[in-house]
């Protein structure tokens, strides 16, 4: 049942993106004579303090959230799979220097390594997907390098080496393609994860710009009128709230599916 | 333990570097960056020469290695205070949110996680599990503005926010706790699932010690044990977590410095607070580790 219910809401999510420019929606025009209203038959979800249609809004913010977090997930899964997969498999002195790195950029908090980058990158959609990949791609690499150093050991490997592949034929061919299914796993929580920190450095200003919508910059906006005006923060944070979820359940039933063991710690 | 220590070594000078670095090779000029384009050239070398932007890379680094031994991070530029009296001034108030969010998270999860792993396959668990889903879900940004709506604005029973009145960190505290409740439930279920599983459980069961006895005195510190391990990551995860809850409620401990700093522009602060939220880490999490190896005698003896 519930992979039912991730699987409706990551396509509604999809769809609603894919939809926007049909329903010619028009998420930064201001309506001064309907500021702050509530949800109702002229409007929707409602307008916010400048009159602008949250739900409208809303559907901005969903393509934000899709373009970031499909962007950054494929940048660092890529990146990662194929630095941690060098790493375990070349061994010596490579290894060792990766794993340095991976340790010390685990030794931050992921979050607050993001949002110092944001920082220092400024604002802006693309800083938004360089500084959450960063931080990103170091999971990824972590379990391709793991994988890739016991995948080295198995019969196949040695038979194409024995045969005469070369190295990198070998990492192509034989030991990522092979590794995929726990990197899928990780990657549909990375989309959950993403999300989360797009709509939370938004939120903290570090994100997507004014008058740009984003699911964490409403919820921003909206803090400042929870008594008058409640729906201006409750929508977003529900939209974020249900598609996490879904990517979440998503991530689940796809581990039990693909018979990948929960990693501990 | 020496390699280890030597280890532990290598990450914080990487840790100390990294955070130098993001500050300095970063493309963009920060001056630009603070004072704005319509700065006068000579305002500018003025605040280089202030920042000491002016001298070479490795003298600059040298110099921030030796005030960090020092405990000096330099100063202000909002308010030309020391950073280090800054940070000082503000971690009382971020230890005392992150302490009772840590003690509501253990006290949350280890009863729904024993509830779960006890009654596993019932009701009970899949209900437990689905709430500590629902927990790793919500995120903290929105869950505080909506803990604010329901119990200050509308049932008047907490501050809206700050630290002053009396309850105040209840808000804060349970906006920053959820997730990492929700995580360790899975954890301590997970966990407690396999030390039954195991042959002594058996044993006891067949000498006919109560399940209670089993649970809470024969399976219950072993099963902890790797939960330890756990408790550290999500230290970090914690203090991290505590900028945005910070925010949220107006809380004065030091994430809501790092963005107030932030948006003044106020480099040295915000490189003084970054490193010492991932210094702290570093250091709780090595600690956890050799708690770990004090507690388990299986790792000692690795």
């Amino acid at each position: 049942m519930s992979r039912w219910f991730a699987i409706t809401i990551l396509l509604a999510w999809v769809m609603a993106v894919l939809m926007q420019p049909l329903l010619q929606t028009t998420p930064d025009v201001i309506h001064l004579d309907a500021i702050l209203a509530p949800p109702g038959p002229d409007y929707w979800l409602g307008n916010d303090a400048l009159g602008r249609s949250v739900g409208e809004r809303l559907l901005a913010g969903a393509e934000i959230a899709l373009l970031v977090s499909v962007a950054t997930v494929l940048i660092s899964a890529l990146a990662g799979t194929v630095i941690g997969a060098l790493s375990g498999y070349a061994g010596g002195m490579t290894d060792i220097v990766i794993s340095r790195i991976i340790d010390i950029m685990l030794a931050f908090p992921g979050i607050l390594l993001a949002i110092a980058l944001a920082a220092v990158l400024g604002p802006g959609i693309d800083n938004l997907v360089i500084a959450i990949s960063v931080v990103g791609w170091v999971g990824y690499a972590r379990l391709a390098r793991a994988q890739a150093l016991s995948l080295k050991q198995r019969e196949h490997v040695t038979a194409a080496i024995a045969l005469g592949s070369r190295q990198g034929r070998i990492l192509r061919r034989h030991i990522i393609p092979l590794m995929l299914a726990p990197l899928v796993v990780e990657a549909s929580f990375g989309i959950a994860a993403v999300i989360v920190a797009e709509a939370g450095l938004s939120f903290l200003g570090l994100g997507v710009q004014p008058p740009q919508a984003s699911w964490g910059s409403m919820i921003r906006e909206g803090a400042d009128f929870l008594l008058v005006a409640p729906h201006l923060a409750i929508f977003p944070g529900i939209a974020i709230f249900l598609v996490v979820l879904a990517a979440n359940l998503f991530g689940d039933w796809l581990r039990s599916r693909l018979n990948v063991r929960e990693k501990v710690g | 333990m020496l390699t280890r220590l030597i280890t532990s070594l290598v990450t914080l000078i990487g840790v100390v570097s990294l955070v130098f670095f993001l500050i300095h090779l970063i493309p963009g000029d920060p001056v630009e960056y603070i004072l704005g384009d319509s700065a006068r050239p000579a305002d500018r070398e003025a605040l280089r020469s202030e920042l000491g932007l002016d001298r070479p890379l490795p003298v600059q680094y040298a110099d921030y290695l030796s005030g960090l031994i020092r405990f000096d991070l330099g100063n202000s530029l909002h308010s030309k205070q020391p950073v280090t009296a800054l940070l000082l001034e503000r971690l009382p108030a971020t230890l005392k949110l992150s302490l009772v969010a840590f003690l509501l998270a253990v006290l949350i999860a280890l009863p729904l996680g024993v509830l779960a792993a006890t009654r596993s396959g019932t009701f009970w668990d899949s209900g437990a599990m689905t709430l500590s889903l629902l927990g790793v879900s919500i995120p903290n940004f929105w869950l505080g503005p909506m803990l604010i709506l329901l119990f200050s604005l509308w049932l008047g029973l907490t501050p809206v926010s700050g630290m002053e009145q009396p309850g105040s960190v209840v808000l804060p505290a349970i906006t920053l706790g959820v997730s990492l409740a929700a995580i360790l439930a899975r954890m301590v279920r997970s966990s407690l699932l396999e030390v039954l599983g195991e042959d002594y459980i058996r044993t006891a069961r067949a000498k006919g010690v109560s399940e209670q006895r089993i649970v809470w005195r024969h399976a219950l510190g072993n099963a902890l044990l790797p939960v330890i391990t756990l408790l550290g990551l999500q230290f970090g995860a914690l203090l991290a977590g505590s900028v945005i809850t910070e925010k949220v409620f107006s809380w004065p401990g030091i994430g809501l410095l790092l963005i107030d700093a932030i948006q003044q522009r106020d480099y040295p602060v915000v490189q003084g607070t970054v490193l010492l939220i991932a210094v702290s880490y570093l250091i709780v999490n090595r600690l956890t580790d050799l708690l770990y190896r004090v507690v388990d005698p299986r790792v000692r003896l690795e």
